[in-house]
């Protein structure tokens, strides 16, 4: 097929000529030996592939900013029982997660990491302002106990990956 | 993957990004990343299992494709994933911008659909010359396994062998030399198209053309194919433009800096060169002064020597004992300001990325190819540029809702005695 506006050769499946839009002529084309290889149809709404996530790094930010803002609050009942409450549900989602991601479970150990440095913070906020930091000291170790586990199931990874963090 | 092989430098399981790929990993956005796109257009269907086993064997020859990009606390990162890519059945529009947030899926993907093999690819992982050593490695691989005796050739690396130091190595800080000071990119003002974009709505168009013809036509102007088509593509602005274009019209030419330098990197290795003309509000200028006033652009700066100073100037500029201790954060707004301005400094872009050097019994088998870019937040209109088998394909990509250039472009090669076939994704 060939469009006469445009001088050029068309597929054989085109009806219309996609440059100009005027119906396609039934004329043999110059270029032969051109395959037509056509697109897929667009459709209206994209399929999402179903990718493996990795752990919401929201989810950390989301729970120490919370965290934060009960020390702020000054409530006891928020700052001692609710606040570890969140962090030590985030742990162990996150050891969840790290354990679920089949070698790649260094994602949740940094995340893990960066927690008990917030809890760590937590807790000398707690103690110095609430003379109380019990519960949040507690979080703080069970954190960096699963911390350690996940790092002692593969730690030549886990070491390559802290390289590749700190490298200026 | 082999950890253990020491020849690779391959054994840790995280490796630097290139220097290139500092400005592509520093600019990605939630649901944008500079994306290439390679096609095969075979002469038959591509049989899914075997393309599968072919992706399968690849995956671990290209150990640098297999990763996925990571925030560090002073550079980006490339950890490689234990995740095999899996081909898909094409479905998207061409060139979707390739997840690299928060996944464990390689950092791209290969897409069949009918006749059709694709790659797409994070432009952080490689270039056009990665990717053609890539896709041609991989087609070579699926015809091995369909029963094909596959001898050598320069694009298409062997399964069964191991990958080297050379092709993982970053080339720049390989090819770079010490004492050359950072360069400032310049603040000539040019032309921008101001059209609204559609989101999710990449037009692709092809011209396919016969190499030979194109090279005749090029050179009654004496101007290489490259030229010629910038050439082209600045006429086509000029006469297509609203109003008549007062600023310059400069034109991104990526140039594979592998022949030059003698390196088989599969990693990025190109350097953005250029041609800038200035119209000065004309719009009756002919062809002819277009390509005379570009002529030898691209061979001016294309020297070793030159490019040697540009690539040192780079690295250099990453090296800076000031610059590597200041936090990631920090160093993402200095790139993003970086990459805006380069982005910015030119108009669009003409990426010609060459011949695809495949085995012969390979070659009978690709009717032809075809290579895209893809749109950036900065420039939706774009042509890439592959050759194959004596065909070669001109691609348009287009975030917008008309086809002037593209119909101008084309009508205008075909007037030059260039046969041209046109097909598009719409």
């Amino acid at each position: 097929m060939r469009c006469s506006n445009c001088n050029v050769d068309l597929g054989e499946s085109q009806t219309t000529c996609p440059l100009c839009g005027a119906p396609a002529e039934n004329i043999p084309p110059v270029l032969n030996g051109i395959k037509e290889a056509p697109y897929p149809e667009k459709t209206e709404k994209l399929l999402k592939r179903k990718e493996r996530i990795l752990p919401n790094k929201w989810v950390l930010r989301v729970a120490a900013a919370l965290c934060l803002l009960f020390c702020i609050l000054g409530n006891s009942l928020l700052y001692s029982l609710l606040s570890p409450m969140i962090l030590l549900g985030v742990a162990i989602y996150l050891f969840i997660c790290g354990l679920k991601e089949k070698g790649e479970l260094l994602h949740s150990a940094v995340a893990l990491i960066a927690q008990v440095g917030i809890e760590l913070l937590l807790v000398l906020i707690c103690l110095i302002f609430f003379h109380n930091a019990n519960t949040t000291l507690f979080v703080m170790i069970v954190t960096l106990a699963l911390t350690v586990i996940l790092y002692a199931i593969r730690p030549e990874r886990f070491t390559a990956q802290m390289k590749a963090l700190l490298r200026m | 993957m082999n950890e253990k092989n020491t020849t690779t430098g391959m054994c840790e399981p995280w490796f630097p990004v290139d220097n290139a790929a500092n400005l592509y990993c520093g600019n990605r956005r939630p649901g944008w990343a500079r994306t290439l796109r390679l096609s095969f257009v075979l002469n038959e269907p591509v049989k899914p299992e075997e393309m599968q086993q072919a992706l399968c064997d690849m995956s671990r020859r290209f150990p640098t494709f297999c990763a996925i990009v990571k925030s560090g606390l002073f550079w980006n990162y490339f950890e490689r994933t234990a995740v095999q890519p899996k081909l898909q059945k094409e479905i998207d529009v061409p060139g979707r911008s390739i997840n690299t947030g928060r996944t464990m899926q390689p950092n791209f993907r290969v897409l069949y659909y009918k006749n059709r093999i694709t790659l797409e690819v994070f432009h952080g992982i490689t270039d056009g010359g990665g990717s053609i050593r890539f896709l041609t490695s991989l087609v070579a691989r699926y015809y091995e396994l369909l029963g094909e005796t596959v001898s050598d050739a320069p694009h298409a690396l062997r399964a069964d062998d191991e990958p080297t130091q050379e092709e993982t190595c970053d080339p720049f800080i390989k090819n770079s030399t010490a004492g050359v000071k950072a360069k400032n990119y310049s603040e000539v003002s040019v032309y921008h198209i101001k059209e609204p974009l559609l989101k999710d709505n990449m037009r692709v168009t092809h011209g396919i053309c016969r190499v030979e013809d194109l090279k005749q036509a090029a050179s009654a102007y004496a101007l290489t194919v490259t030229e010629y088509l910038t050439a082209i593509l600045i006429f086509t602005y000029i006469q297509t433009a609203p109003q008549p274009i007062d600023q310059a019209i400069s034109v991104s030419i990526p140039l594979d800096l592998r022949r030059r330098f003698g390196t088989e990197s599969v990693r990025n290795f190109c350097y953005m060169s250029d041609i800038t003309f200035h119209p000065q509000g004309r719009r009756d200028l002919t062809f002819a002064e277009i390509s005379e006033g570009i002529a030898g652009m691209v061979q001016e700066k294309a020297t070793v020597d030159y490019l040697s100073q540009e690539i040192s100037a780079n690295v250099r500029a990453q090296q800076s004992p000031l610059l590597r201790p200041i936090p990631y954060p920090l160093k993402h707004l200095f790139l993003k300001n970086t990459y805006r301005k380069n982005q910015c400094s030119f108009t669009t872009f003409l990426s010609n990325v060459g011949e695809v050097l495949a085995p012969p019994e390979v070659l009978r088998h690709i009717n032809r190819a075809e290579f895209t870019l893809g749109e950036t937040p900065y420039n939706p209109f774009g042509v890439g540029v592959v050759s194959v088998g004596g065909l070669l394909t001109v691609t348009f990509n287009d975030c917008r809702d008309d086809m002037e250039k593209q119909r101008f472009f084309l009508r205008f090669l075909a007037s030059q005695g260039v046969p041209v076939h046109v097909e598009t994704n719409r």
